[in-house]
Formats: structure tokens, C-alpha cells, sequence
């Protein structure tokens, strides 16, 4: 027999500077990103899954040596490709996720505020419905901490036309729910 | 409506040049309803962010939505695992084994299949107490996975081409992976090897 024994996991650093940056990366932004799939409709573990392949994805562009700049946006955008991808149904999927929810998120809320606090996602979850689905995504996008010249790129539309869509969507939840 | 009312949001968001978030502010603390607005877009902003969060919590653990039928499910599970556990200490007999018979080692994929059946060193008849003696006699080597006895070291062989992309590894090289099944089933102390072909039947 030949050779030494070695551990069957690999160490961290053995791995390239590359790496190292993506799970910098992956640390900071993994939960934004799965905050972020999951608003737009997916369930838990496929926006778990999906967010895993962006990385992978992020480790093959810098090796290939692509662009370091904006590499949040870049992520978003991979992610959010790729979860329009996985749904053969995006439309009818993704167009009333966070109102569907609203009776679970209210249960989980401690009793005496329960009554309150159900209320309260009733309407926001009804005014949620009442957006479009780009005014929704860039509401969530900016929720993650997005710039609005982040969204753009995510979404592919100028930045002037994200500020008009946050700013009408969010007169529209003021106006709905009165919080 | 002020002329402003619609520049209020990318105020708020500080996402405005440094002259116009200037005028906006200025407007602001002297339009009480621009003020107004102000605050309730600020309230809408953190609802909304605080929805997505509570959604996204929900999801992550899921409520169970039958909790008694879960809690009979749990104890059936404790039950069945305790049967288990004690039913071979009283059903199987268990006789003493020669050393030759307690020998014996795993293949995995096609490239090991010409190897010799013997490649292991011996392993002691006592650490065989708990496997049928029939049972492992009668195992062909396609089955040994099957039938890994609980404590001794098992090896598996499993071809470089297997693992790696072509080319990766120098032709000729396979791996061979050390398990130790501990007493309730699971695999321990993983351990990688490189080995060369050709010198599989060979002992040190």
C-alpha cells in the first residue's frame, strides 16, 4: 500500500484566497439572500438550495477571474435568475407569497399581543397583495439592504424607475394598512 | 399634495444627491403633512421589513400541524428502536468463527471487481460475537456491504475515476476508505487513503 493517511474533510486552508472571499461572502449574505427567496414565494430548503448554487457560481466567476465589483448585487441577481428558473409557475407562485403567510406569522406571536398582532398582518398581508410584482421585489431587495442602484441591476431596469416603484409601493402599504 | 411628496421615500432612504436631500429637508420641517407622511412611510417601511422577517422565521420551522399525532408518531418510533436494539441479543445464535471466515473486505465500483476477496489483514474471531456465523459464511462478496459486523475495521476500495474528474489523478490510483461501524450502526473514524493498483493483495 502506498500513500499517507489523510483526513477525508478538507481543510480550509488548503483552499484558495478565492474561497476564503466567497465564504466571507457567504457568511454576511447568505441570510439576506434566504430572507429574500423565501418573500418572493420559495420554501425553505429551496431557497436554501438555490443560494447554495449562487455561491457555487460566485467561487467559478472569481476563479475565472470576473469582476470584484458590486459582488452583493451580482449574488442577488444570480439568485434571483435562478429562482425564476426554478419555478415553472413564477407568476402564479410568486405573485401572492407574503399575504399567504400571514396567519402563521401572526400565530407566532406571543398571546396577549395574538389578537393585535393578527390584525395587524391581516392588513399588511392584504396590502402586500395590492403591489405589483416588481414593486414587491424591489420592497424585498431593499428590505435585504439593497441600494437602489443595486436593485436596478438586480432587476434590470434604471434606477430612477426603482426609486418611482418604492416609493408608490410604500405609499400603498401607508395608505392600506395605517400602521 | 406637496411637490415633494414624492421624493419623501429616496429622502428616507438617503438615496437622494446631497443638494435635492438638502431642499427635501428643509420642506420637511416646515410641512407638517409632508412631516406626517414622512413618518407613516417610515412605519410602512419597518412593517413591511419586519413581515418579511417573521415570514421568513415561519418558514425556516415550520409549526407541526398535528402535534398529537407527531407526539403517538415519536413514542411508536422510541418503541420500535427499543425492539430493535434487543431483539438480536435474544434471537441469534452465536457461535465462534475462524479467523479465515472473519476476514473479508468491501468493494465498491467496477474497477475492484478482478480483486482478490482476501485483502484485509485478519481480523480477530472475537470481534464477530454478535454476527450469525451462517449468515456471514454464506455472504458473497457483492453482499459484504450488507452485512458489516459491528466493531472491527472495514475497508472499501473505490476507484480514483470514481471520485474525480478524468485526468485528475495519476492513472493507476485508487482510494481506500477505513470504517469502523460502531455498535448502533453509524460509520466512525473515516479515514482516506491512496493506494496503487496492483499492490491491493499485498500486506506491509
Amino acid at each position: 500500500m502506498s500513500g499517507d493517511s489523510v483526513p477525508l474533510a478538507l481543510s480550509l486552508s488548503r483552499l484558495g484566497t478565492n474561497l476564503r472571499e466567497a465564504t466571507t461572502l457567504y457568511q454576511e449574505l447568505r441570510e439576506p439572500l434566504v430572507r429574500y427567496l423565501v418573500c418572493l414565494g420559495m420554501s425553505f430548503d429551496e431557497a436554501q438550495d438555490v443560494v447554495q448554487d449562487a455561491f457555487v457560481s460566485l467561487h467559478r466567476h472569481l476563479s475565472s477571474g470576473g469582476s470584484r465589483e458590486n459582488i452583493r448585487a451580482w449574488l442577488f441577481r444570480v439568485a434571483h435568475n435562478r429562482a425564476r428558473n426554478c419555478q415553472r409557475s413564477y407568476e402564479r407562485r410568486f405573485s401572492a407569497p407574503l399575504d399567504s403567510e400571514a396567519q402563521a406569522i401572526a400565530d407566532e406571536a406571543s398571546p396577549e399581543r395574538a389578537v393585535l398582532q393578527k390584525e395587524k398582518a391581516r392588513r399588511l398581508g392584504n396590502a402586500i397583495r395590492t403591489l405589483t410584482v416588481a414593486e414587491r421585489e424591489c420592497l424585498l431587495l431593499r428590505a435585504a439592504g439593497l441600494r437602489y442602484r443595486e436593485i436596478g441591476e438586480i432587476l434590470q431596469m434604471p434606477t430612477s424607475s426603482v426609486s418611482d416603484r418604492v416609493e408608490r409601493a410604500i405609499r400603498k402599504l401607508a395608505e392600506k394598512c395605517d400602521v | 399634495m406637496c411637490n415633494f411628496d414624492g421624493r419623501l421615500v429616496a429622502w428616507l432612504d438617503r438615496e437622494l444627491a446631497e443638494d435635492e436631500a438638502a431642499r427635501v429637508e428643509r420642506h420637511v420641517k416646515m410641512c407638517a403633512e409632508c412631516r406626517k407622511r414622512a413618518d407613516a412611510y417610515e412605519r410602512a417601511s419597518a412593517a413591511f421589513n419586519a413581515y418579511c422577517t417573521a415570514l421568513s422565521a415561519a418558514k425556516a420551522h415550520p409549526r407541526t400541524l398535528y402535534p398529537k399525532l407527531a407526539a403517538v408518531g415519536a413514542v411508536a418510533a422510541v418503541l420500535a428502536l427499543a425492539f430493535f436494539a434487543h431483539y438480536p441479543r435474544t434471537q441469534i445464535a452465536q457461535p465462534p468463527m475462524s479467523a479465515v471466515e472473519a476476514t473479508r473486505t468491501a468493494h465498491v465500483g467496477p474497477a475492484t471487481a478482478s480483486a482478490p476477496p482476501h485483502q484485509l489483514s485478519p481480523i480477530k474471531a472475537s470481534s464477530f460475537r454478535n454476527v450469525h456465523r451462517q449468515t456471514v459464511a454464506a455472504a458473497r462478496p457483492g453482499q459484504d456491504a450488507d452485512l458489516l459486523p459491528a466493531g472491527p475495521t472495514v475497508q472499501i476500495m473505490i476507484p480514483a475515476e470514481a471520485v474525480l474528474p478524468p485526468g485528475a489523478a495519476p492513472a493507476g490510483e485508487n482510494f481506500v476508505v477505513d470504517v469502523r461501524i460502531a455498535p448502533d450502526g453509524s460509520a466512525q473514524g473515516i479515514r482516506l487513503r491512496t493506494q496503487l493498483t496492483g499492490l491491493e493483495g499485498r500486506h506491509p
